[in-house]
């Protein structure tokens, strides 16, 4: 996706507006991106105490920063690349200190309200997608997130993970071979599953 | 890449819960702490951009204000006389008597009498 010229403009004023104390401006652009952030954060550490730190210290790296170029690419991209960088460190810190980083009803965080049947199952389902996901390699997780749930182009993809467009397809392919295997029993119809 | 196989379908089960309000006031407050000085802070700080021009022409009007302010001011009532020695007028007449021959006569400070 080509970045927009008047979007550009209009969000490399807002960054500058917002570097000189402007709250406005940094609370459009804040409002603008952090639900992308927050979910690509989330997704990637399962974890809403860290997706929350990581979209904070993103906008404050933004403000801080000044490598943002327009004829880089959009906003949106770099944002990922900054929050893609603090998740990674995250990620490696937890892996060191042996900690585990899900929170534990960050699974289903979303089936706060399980009344029925129906939605214990949903919640189950979801929980073993989640597990998939996260038992994949870290970079083919970043890629299937990305591109999957996220909905950026692969060309997107390759400039948040500076890599070629070859090699995002190599990882999609190997990730979704993973998981289509790992979520085998979920993938047969109902209608198969119950003549088995 | 497909994105409608039953992979992504099944992928999509797995949704993430919204941002909280408490994440974007925690956010915006970084933000202040980080970008914001304090009032009292930025009191000290403050810098005011004034048009050179505007400046000038400020500063005229109040030479101007000063200047017929100070035209406007009454004269003194009485002028300090000068405490030098030479020729002084005695203006109260207390005591005045005529000469008998009616000439004026010159007398130096220290011929004045002394009232007291």
């Amino acid at each position: 996706m080509s970045p927009s010229p008047i979007n550009a403009a209009l969000e490399s004023d807002q960054i500058r507006s917002a570097r000189n104390g402007d709250e406005y401006a940094f609370l459009a652009l804040y409002h603008r991106h952090r639900r992308a952030i927050f979910q690509f954060a989330w997704r990637m550490t399962r974890s809403q105490a860290a997706a929350e730190d990581i979209v904070q210290e993103c906008f404050l790296a933004l403000m801080q920063g000044a490598a943002f170029n327009t004829a880089r690419g959009e906003l949106r991209t770099y944002l990922y690349g900054i929050a893609r960088n603090l998740v990674f460190r995250r990620l490696k810190i937890a892996e060191r200190e042996t900690e585990e980083t899900i929170d534990a009803p960050a699974a289903h965080a979303c089936f706060k309200n399980i009344d029925t049947l129906d939605d214990l199952i949903s919640a189950e389902r979801a929980d073993l997608i989640a597990n998939a996901v996260a038992r994949l390699p870290i970079l083919q997780r970043e890629a299937i997130v990305l591109f999957t749930y996220e909905e950026l182009s692969l060309e997107e993809i390759a400039r948040i993970a500076n890599i070629d467009v070859g090699a995002v397809k190599s990882r999609l392919h190997r990730a979704r071979e993973s998981l289509r295997t790992m979520l085998t029993p979920l993938l047969i119809p109902e209608s198969r599953r119950n003549s088995l | 890449m497909n994105k409608s196989d039953s992979l992504d379908k099944l992928l999509h089960e797995w949704t993430s819960p919204e941002p909280t309000e408490e994440m974007d006031e925690r956010v915006a407050h970084a933000w202040r702490s980080a970008f914001q000085p304090p009032r009292a802070r930025s009191f000290w700080t403050m810098r005011i951009g004034i048009p050179a021009p505007a400046l000038l022409a400020a500063a005229l009007a109040v030479f101007a204000v000063v200047f017929w302010l100070r035209r406007l001011e009454p004269p003194a009532a009485h002028e300090a006389v000068p405490q030098t020695r030479g020729i002084v007028t005695q203006l109260d007449a207390r005591g005045f008597e005529p000469l008998p021959n009616g000439e004026a006569r010159i007398i130096s400070v220290g011929e004045i009498p002394d009232e007291k």
